[in-house]
């Protein structure tokens, strides 16, 4: 393991191993930097001229298991880690220039390194390459300038491959900014966000994700304890049209009035998903939302089973659930899992309150019903199913009455209060969750349920 | 293939805020859209639909194009 030193006061001498001998080149220092655990030390604050103004587009390719850290120029072998901020780059802050950082099969690390796109005309910042896969990458502290003000210009962030599509990207305490409202986050593979912010200093995107328009497989993302209220009311995860992308939300800071999904051409599950959890523009923590092209659940507050679900104690909640006209029996919306601990060993047969506000007309059995799930298996951690769905080609059949409208608060003048109640008892054969889940199959309907497994 | 009508129905929160569930409907083809945000109290909701209206009719026009030229 090595240490190669980048700064524009170097001396540009082999093996850069001091920062008087340093290289003039952060390429020259990667491809010296050819054995596992060797570092790049950048000068934070003394970025080669060539590196800060990119005369071409530049794909820095990282040859092995390496790290590269900002850090400020001791003179000494000491590594003092300092993010470059928005003073310094690499990249260029006036012309189009793409920037990339690439490695097939690498597993890499960055610190504190700003990334810079500028011009008119459209060029990407890429974390990851779309043609060289299998690329692990970390993120820390870094500065991603898409100053580019092309509406085709991409922050592109993660690697895929045209055969395959393994990658990976974390990215920790980074700084994302945008150079046009038009511009989309692109995530390919698996991206991991922590601490992100979007920054107000950039566009605020109409469409802040997506997934890749053109490279195979799947996309998965996970954001948590990040800030993209700068999105405002834009879509967090716009139109997947070619890999399907399910993203994750977590503590997360939001725009006021979003939209969460996109209106996608995968009128199915094949496009993108997105949950949310304690996510709000607000200082409220009580959201959960959920949503794909078969419908939507979100936290609700204002309709309520009285002796429902409290949020903090004291307030209740319920479940939203609405369908677009996409849903069907066969293909219905499959809402979150409703979880209860259950260490007893009697027979319980669980069931789930559920309103429909405007019509006192039943549910069917082929429009709502519910999945429960219980360790009921000895010796084994798989679990018992159960649901009270009308059987397949069988007659639909009114879903059971509930504790009546006086058990609710919110509703219309007119509304039905019914139950989903497994068909059957269960015998919990080993402690653990007992769960439940709303299934929709009717189109452009909404049901509120109450998120208490009741046995 | 624009949206020639939306309807929204609204749920009032506890705090006085509002959840809004709009359908926008697309014609000739009758497909309909469905979305939802949550609005704060003040928010004009019909401005914030016809935004969305707005740029649902941007989407299908790419949707429209990209099958006409096939990508």
């Amino acid at each position: 393991m090595a240490d190669y030193f980048v700064a524009s006061g170097g001396s540009n001498t082999a093996p850069y191993d001091t920062w008087a001998k340093a290289a003039t080149s952060l390429a020259t220092a990667l491809a010296a930097a050819t054995a596992d655990g060797d570092r790049v030390i950048l000068q934070y604050n003394g970025i080669p001229s060539g590196d800060a103004e990119l005369s071409v587009d530049t794909s820095y390719t990282i040859a092995a298991n390496v790290s590269i850290i900002a850090s400020t120029n001791s003179g000494t072998s000491t590594v003092t880690p300092t993010a470059m901020g928005t003073a310094n780059w690499i990249g260029n802050s006036t012309v189009n220039r793409g920037v990339t950082l690439s490695g097939a099969n690498r597993a890499a690390y960055v610190y504190g390194v700003t990334l810079r796109t500028a011009g008119s005309s459209a060029d990407d910042l890429s974390i990851g390459s779309s043609s060289n896969d299998g690329l692990h990458i970390e993120l820390d502290s870094c500065y991603l300038w898409n100053g580019n003000t092309a509406t085709s210009s991409r922050l592109n962030i993660g690697s895929s491959g045209s055969g395959s599509n393994n990658g990976y990207a974390k990215l920790k305490n980074c700084t994302l900014r945008l150079g046009s409202t038009s511009q989309v986050i692109i995530l390919r593979s698996n991206v991991d966000m922590v601490d992100c912010l979007l920054t107000s200093d950039g566009s605020a995107p109409s469409i802040l994700f997506r997934s890749d328009a053109a490279n195979p497989s799947g996309a998965y993302f996970n954001a948590i304890g990040c800030d993209f209220s700068h999105a405002g009311s834009g879509t967090l995860l716009g139109n997947c049209t070619a890999i399907a992308l399910k993203a994750e939300m977590i503590n997360c800071k939001l725009g006021t009035s979003f939209t969460a999904l996109g209106t996608q051409t995968n009128v199915n599950k094949a496009g993108g998903t997105i949950a949310l959890y304690n996510c709000s523009s607000t200082d409220q923590h009580y959201h959960f939302e959920y949503h794909d092209s078969f419908g939507s659940q979100v936290a609700e507050t204002g309709i309520y089973a009285n002796d429902g679900a409290l949020y903090d104690g004291t307030n209740h909640l319920t479940w939203k659930i609405f369908t677009t006209a996409n849903c069907t029996y066969y293909t219905p919306f499959v809402s979150q899992w409703i979880e209860k601990y259950h260490s007893g060993t009697s027979a319980i047969t669980p069931y789930i309150e559920i309103l429909r506000d405007g019509s006192t007309t039943p549910y069917q059995d082929d429009e709502v019903w519910a999945e429960f799930a219980a360790q009921a298996t000895t010796t084994s951690t798989r679990s018992t199913f159960k649901n009270d769905a009308m059987t397949l080609a069988g007659t639909a059949a009114d879903q059971t009455a509930g504790v009546g409208l006086s058990g609710w608060t919110g509703e219309g003048g007119t509304a039905w209060s019914g139950k989903l109640v497994a068909p059957s008892s269960f015998t919990p054969a080993e402690i653990g969750f007992l769960m439940a889940r709303i299934i929709v199959g009717q189109p452009s309907i909404t049901v509120y349920a109450d998120p208490t497994i009741r046995t | 293939m624009p949206i020639v009508s939306w309807t929204k129905e609204v749920s009032t929160q506890a705090d006085g805020s509002s959840h809004v569930v709009y359908s926008m409907v697309e014609s000739p083809d009758g497909r309909v859209f469905t979305n939802s945000f949550y609005a704060p109290v003040g928010l004009n909701i019909d401005a914030l639909i016809e935004q969305r209206v707005a740029e649902q009719n941007e989407w299908l026009a790419e949707a429209e194009f990209s099958e006409i030229v096939g990508v």
